[in-house]
């Protein structure tokens, strides 16, 4: 497919990819466009930029900066639960044979597929009872019913991968199996481990469904809170915009950096990049 | 009910017998001291809530009423969920929904994939651009169509005005005719690029020299994908496919942020209505029912993903 037929297929594929660009850059642009300007004449692209919108929710005593640092306490706590629980699942489910194994790998995987909307009003009145909610624990805690399971099947493929012979070497030496776990294992893993832990962490930090009914004031993190400006008094589209950038701009960057393991991440490991 | 289902698949793989050492093998030595620490908290956020769902589904619990459940009423709670005209018209509408857009999904994915395959110029850029849908939370891609479709500062509307074509008045999201076809354009808007990721990976095992070879016999464009490249990508696709239509029957944050299911209930879906129910409504007894109706049709979804991934690996 090369020389002269190439080029209509060449306009197509561009137009496609504008399109795809499109909904991202809007956000973008209502964030930084003046928003007089977006009211006035939506379709006008040759404004100055402005960051106030930016300046205001970010700023000191914005909104927004409590919904970041939420979205950061939340996200890493869930993923540093998550993946030390999920590290010894693994070893657990790739160094032994036994019976009923696949069906323990079988429930993560259910889990990861059942709708989450099962969980999160138990798990409200739950977490009512212990008196948690509107906590950054709660999050945590109901994070786990995703963050954990993404974790074990993720990691599981790396555990898989790494041949045994070097820790059944250490072990006919008299290592433990949680020191070969330690000393031999982990260090070579690191990078499953890494894996894991960013598509953990994103899942957390895009999640809207849990922490929309377990956090409140300050411990709403980024996604509920870019919903609030949605006023009765009207829509504020450049703080929804600025919200909504900072919000995606951290898992865009992870998933491009890692974008080698996308298919494997959300896939849930069952295809391989 | 998820794990119940999956409990009975356990008689089935005829893995390698559990010779003599593994049954004298003390529970110690074994991988269950491994496995506890997980399995207990996922039974604790997971099952446990589940099963405090069911109770609550057979017994009077409306936090409106009182906070304390009342008591059991048997399956009164099930039999006003499948009489619920609302209930059982979200469970059409998300299935509708879900079969709609994975169909689109999967053929604008395999058509978008075999055109990045072409390797033109520019398909780096193109690439990167088709991770950014995938990255971002649904939440906020619903965000992002909802400022385009608003019907006084959105992209969608002015530009359609520009070229001639009229909107409703109360905006795509605002018209029952329009609102659910705006929802399932986000939709398919995000993850049309996470199946086209998926088969660029899965034809990169399509050797370039068996096509090859099958062009020279004479063979078009379209036989080589029909015969060659479709079969081996086929199970990939099929993975692809009922991932797609199980994760769009658990669709919640797009709905919920364009259109709370409205106008009317145009737009419920099956988790809108369960949401609503149990944490607007405070009907808990009622919602924890409809909960159990949507994991019995999530799980016979999860079995056959599990039937098509298993015979992959195998």
């Amino acid at each position: 497919m090369t020389g002269k037929r190439s080029w209509p297929l060449q306009v197509l594929m561009w137009i496609v990819t504008a399109l795809f660009a499109v909904p991202v850059l809007w956000l973008l642009v209502l964030a930084i466009r003046p928003s007089d300007i977006t009211v006035a004449n939506p379709l006008d692209f040759s404004f100055v930029p402005d960051l106030g919108a930016f300046g205001y929710v970010f700023g000191p005593g914005g909104p927004g900066m409590n919904g970041l640092v939420s979205s950061l306490i939340q996200s890493l706590g869930a993923t540093a639960v998550a993946l030390p629980l999920a590290t010894l699942a693994c070893y657990g489910l790739t160094r032994f044979e036994y019976r009923g194994r696949q069906v323990i790998g079988a429930w993560y995987l259910g889990l990861m597929l059942a709708p989450p909307v099962v969980f999160v009003i138990p798990l409200f009145i739950l977490l009512a009872r212990i008196g948690v909610i509107g906590t950054d624990l709660a999050v945590v805690i109901a994070f786990q019913t995703f963050a954990l399971p993404l974790a074990v099947l993720l990691l599981r493929g790396f555990f898989e991968e790494l041949p045994v012979e070097l820790e059944e070497a250490a072990m006919m030496d008299g290592c433990s199996r949680p020191r070969v776990l330690w000393s031999v294992l982990l260090p070579v893993v690191r990078p499953g481990l890494l894996v894991s832990a960013i598509f953990a962490f994103c899942f957390c930090w895009n999640n809207l469904l849990f922490a929309m009914p377990l956090t409140g004031g300050e411990t709403v993190p980024l996604t509920v809170r870019a919903l609030s400006f949605f006023a009765t008094s009207g829509v504020s589209w450049s703080y929804i915009g600025a919200t909504a950038v900072v919000s995606m701009l951290v898992p865009m960057l992870l998933f491009f950096a890692f974008r080698r393991h996308i298919v494997s991440g959300l896939t849930f490991g069952a295809v391989k990049g | 009910m998820t794990e119940g289902v999956l409990t009975r698949r356990a008689v089935e793989p005829v893995e390698v017998p559990p010779g003599p050492r593994a049954r004298r093998r003390p529970w110690r030595a074994g991988p269950g001291p491994w496995l506890l620490p997980s399995v207990l908290v996922l039974l604790a956020v997971s099952l446990f809530p589940q099963v405090y769902a069911l109770v609550n589904s057979l017994r009077f619990y409306n936090l409106g009423v009182d906070l304390d459940p009342r008591g059991f009423v048997g399956l009164d709670n099930y039999g006003a969920a499948l009489t619920d005209a609302t209930f059982l018209g979200s469970i059409a509408r998300t299935l509708l929904f879900a079969g709609c857009v994975t169909v689109v999904e999967v053929v604008l994915g395999v058509l978008l994939a075999l055109l990045l395959r072409l390797d033109l110029p520019g398909t780096g850029v193109a690439r990167s651009v088709l991770v950014m849908p995938v990255a971002i939370a649904p939440a906020v891609a619903g965000l992002a169509f909802r400022s385009m479709y608003d019907p006084a500062t959105g992209l969608v509307p002015n530009v359609l005005s520009a070229i001639g074509i009229g909107t409703p008045e109360g905006g795509l999201l605002g018209d029952p005719g329009t609102a659910m076809l705006a929802v399932a354009v986000t939709d398919v808007w995000q993850w049309t690029p996470f199946v086209t990721l998926i088969v660029l990976a899965a034809m990169q095992g399509v050797p370039g020299e068996v096509v090859e070879a099958a062009r020279l016999d004479g063979a078009g464009t379209v036989r080589v994908l029909w015969s060659m490249v479709l079969p081996l990508i086929g199970s990939t696709l099929a993975t692809v496919a009922i991932l797609r239509f199980i994760q769009s029957v658990n669709v919640f944050d797009i709905f919920y942020v364009q259109t709370r299911g409205g106008p009317g209930t145009s737009t419920t879906t099956l988790g809108l209505d369960i949401y609503f129910t149990g944490l607007s409504d405070y009907n808990i007894g009622l919602a924890s029912a409809m909960t159990w109706v949507a994991s019995v049709v999530v799980a016979v979804l999860v079995n056959v993903y599990l039937v098509v991934t298993n015979r992959r690996n195998a």
